[in-house]
């Protein structure tokens, strides 16, 4: 008799994980991770209800939020563009810098000279083929022969 | 300024070469395969080759002592390659096969035919 009546104290003895005592109706609080047991009761609201004149305003901020965040994401990925543009071009920048930097720049005075000097020789130069070309046979005959020596007749 | 000189020779040479006037032949025969300067003969003859005409091509060919058959090594030698370098050889390949059955002289024919197997080989 003793024994049945231990037995019937441990069943209505409730169930304690930790030190935390559920008061809850939640029936999963004592499952609940290392009892952290939730305090609010899900099962019965005690919030008050909002009002029309609340919903309005919660549709308004909801509403106001689906406009806002497009425009800040436009804004931020704006922001993240320019910087990219300005990387790039600044990166283009000192690449081109580089390349300058790699360059060798000299005017050759010397070649210049002689080109130009050669050019006028050409112009000036009465013995050039292009020009003696031009000559019919006879007078590049008699040429021949003076800067041979045999042209004594003249 | 024999330098000199020679530029101005070495000039109405090419000038001659590049001359439509048939007349050209007869100059730079009698100026330039005469001429005692190897130089001026090498040049001549060479230029006569360029010219690939018959008669330009006979001087070089058939005449002893010029082009081909000239006493200087170089001057055979730049004539015989100026022969080998032109693109139509019809010409020249006649007048060597020409010098090779009929001229009279045995050396000039000697020099036609090596010249015209070399030919015919490149």
């Amino acid at each position: 008799m003793a024994i049945i009546a231990k037995i019937g104290q441990v069943l209505n003895t409730p169930i304690q994980i930790g030190k935390t005592v559920n008061h809850s109706s939640n029936p999963f609080a004592a499952s609940t991770f290392k009892g952290n047991v939730l305090t609010a009761d899900v099962f019965e609201t005690k919030a008050p209800k909002a009002s029309m004149k609340d919903k309005l305003k919660l549709s308004a901020f909801v509403g106001s939020i689906g406009d806002a965040f497009p425009t800040f994401r436009k804004g931020i990925e704006s922001v993240v563009a320019f910087g990219n543009r300005m990387k790039e071009g600044f990166s283009s920048a000192v690449n081109k810098i580089n390349e300058i930097g790699s360059m060798e720049i000299s005017i050759d005075f010397a070649g210049a000279g002689r080109a130009i000097k050669s050019s006028f020789a050409s112009i000036a130069d009465n013995y050039s083929v292009q020009k003696l070309r031009k000559q019919d046979v006879a007078s590049l005959e008699a040429m021949w022969k003076d800067l041979s020596g045999l042209n004594v007749a003249a | 300024m024999k330098d000199n000189k020679n530029r101005k020779i070495r000039n109405i040479i090419e000038a001659l070469c590049l001359h439509e006037d048939a007349d050209s032949i007869r100059v730079l025969e009698q100026m330039g395969t005469n001429s005692s300067d190897d130089e001026i003969r090498e040049l001549t003859a060479r230029a006569l080759v360029r010219k690939n005409m018959h008669d330009s091509l006979a001087v070089t060919i058939t005449n002893k002592g010029k082009g081909i058959n000239d006493m200087s090594t170089v001057v055979a030698m730049s004539t015989i390659n100026e022969l080998l370098a032109l693109d139509n050889k019809d010409e020249a390949l006649k007048i060597l096969s020409d010098t090779v059955e009929m001229h009279s002289d045995e050396e000039v024919r000697e020099n036609a035919r090596s010249v015209k197997a070399l030919m015919a080989l490149s």
